[in-house]
């Protein structure tokens, strides 16, 4: 990678990405009600630029799936429902209008009870089905880690299993093992959890810390 | 300026003497030792069956998106860990002619996918087979919705390989058990318990954590990654010393009377 002292166009975008990374950090150890401003004006336009990637995210998945239909491919039926889908929620959400106080308003908020009613009607069952099956599938996954004898693999299981055993009613009501189920959550897997938070956050931070300082630029051109 | 501020504003400074220290170095030509991470090693070779095979490799950065909502946990920079994968990946999958398919469960992330893919494409001197189709978005900020697209995708399409290295959670089950049952060699890698743990059942190819972030020194031999990995090694060292160091305070502090650490 060129260096961005000899490339102008790196050195800007290095400039720009280390000087607001830099504010909102300012702002977020409480430097001062200027660099509050500041740091709330970059956040306002990051979340701009985030709807206009939403609108050019939207506008690729459709044109995917305009060209699905197209080529006629045997699955084309899945892009007829999407698309459809995808033309409700936009009506729903943007242009279906409701009856208001003062007369027909066009809906502000996903709070507005026709949005609200697709999500609730369509989205949340078929979301709540997912998460449902995922008992199955850890079933099933489950019995297969156990089949294939994998030393991880069956640690976890057993654990899991362990865990499930241990917290049935009649069990809790044996001397020792609440205690003990307690000291295992407050002192194994917390250290266990914490260990992996740290590295982590290790990882965070030299990630963040390598972008401020343009070492790393994952948004410039080479 | 409260204590915590302070420290944080020298924790800080800290950091980027050794981030600097470290590119030094590096450039100098002392390289971090790397224990190896096999899931890396199944990743290449996919890449370059992928060549021979005509299947594509999926690459992914999870469900992992820029910032975090209200109550949410960020995961911006397990993304960026992802997205240096899948930037390296493409690079070798430029360089020998493999198919990739990136995806992506995030506005955001899909644009910066689409521009790390196509500079992979653009530095191994074959911008003319970057295809912006390779790069999908099949979800936006709903982990199940893309778990479900993913699964999906496995179903459909006959793949060499699957790399999903970011933020997810446990519904990331409803991809890798399809995976499992569809026989695709899946590199799996999370910094989230939950997703762990049902990772570890359904794939032997498993990056733990801080590993997703030293997984493109792996994949990698510039410069820029292998100073990330001295300073995780750095830190990660000085962290354990603080942590023994504590430890062994808080025993003999109360023997000898000494008073307690700052925020113990």
């Amino acid at each position: 990678m060129s260096s961005p002292l000899r490339n102008p166009r790196q050195l800007i975008a290095a400039l720009i990405a280390g000087v607001s990374g830099l504010i909102v950090l300012l702002d977020f150890v409480g430097a001062g009600p200027a660099v509050a401003t500041l740091a709330a004006v970059l956040v306002q336009w990051a979340a701009l630029i985030t709807a206009i990637a939403v609108v050019i995210g939207g506008l690729s998945v459709l044109r995917a799936h305009v060209s699905r239909l197209r080529a006629r491919v045997p699955d084309a039926g899945y892009s007829v429902v999407l698309i459809t889908g995808m033309v409700i929620v936009i009506v729903a959400g943007i242009f279906y209008p409701t009856r208001a106080a003062t007369g027909l308003s066009l809906p502000a908020t996903l709070a507005a009870p026709t949005i609200r009613a697709v999500f609730r009607l369509v989205y949340e069952p078929l979301a709540a089905s997912l998460l449902a099956l995922l008992a199955f599938f850890a079933l099933s996954a489950m019995l297969r880690a156990l089949r294939s004898g994998r030393t991880e693999a069956v640690i976890v299981v057993m654990v899991a299993l362990l865990a499930l055993i241990i917290q049935l009613p009649p069990l809790t009501l044996i001397p020792l093992i609440g205690q003990t189920v307690q000291w295992l959550n407050d002192y194994l897997v917390a250290a266990g959890a914490r260990g992996l938070l740290l590295g982590s956050a290790i990882g965070a931070l030299v990630a963040g810390v390598r972008l401020l300082i343009g070492f790393d630029m994952p948004y410039a051109d080479r | 300026m409260t204590l915590p501020v302070i420290f944080f504003i020298i924790a800080l400074a800290v950091v980027i003497a050794l981030v600097w220290l470290h590119h030094a170095q590096v450039i100098a030509g002392r390289l971090p030792e790397r224990r190896p991470l096999p899931a890396l090693t199944v990743l290449q070779a996919a890449l370059a069956r992928s060549a021979e095979t005509g299947r594509p490799v999926h690459l992914s950065p999870g469900a992992s998106t820029i910032g975090a909502g209200e109550g949410q946990r960020a995961t911006t920079a397990e993304l960026l860990a992802g997205l240096n994968v899948v930037r390296q990946a493409s690079e070798q999958a430029a360089a020998s002619g493999s198919i990739i398919k990136i995806s992506s469960a995030d506005a955001v992330a899909h644009l910066a996918l689409r521009g790390a893919a196509r500079q992979a494409y653009r530095v191994t001197g074959q911008p003319q087979a970057f295809d912006p189709r390779q790069i999908e978005l099949w979800a936006h900020a709903d982990p199940m919705a893309y778990a479900a697209a993913v699964a999906a995708q496995y179903r459909r399409e006959p793949l060499e390989a699957s790399a999903m290295i970011g933020a997810f959670g446990q519904e990331v089950l409803l991809a890798t058990e399809t995976g499992v049952t569809e026989q695709l060699p899946q590199i799996l890698g999370s910094t989230h318990p939950s997703a762990l743990a049902v990772m570890a059942v359904t794939t032997p190819h498993l990056l733990i954590g801080e590993e997703i972030f030293a997984a493109e020194a792996h994949l990698s031999s510039a410069p820029g990654p292998q100073a990330r990995l001295r300073t995780h090694d750095t830190l990660r060292v000085a962290i354990i010393w603080l942590l023994i160091f504590a430890f062994g305070y808080g025993l003999i502090r109360a023997a000898l009377g000494w008073p307690a650490l700052p925020g113990w």
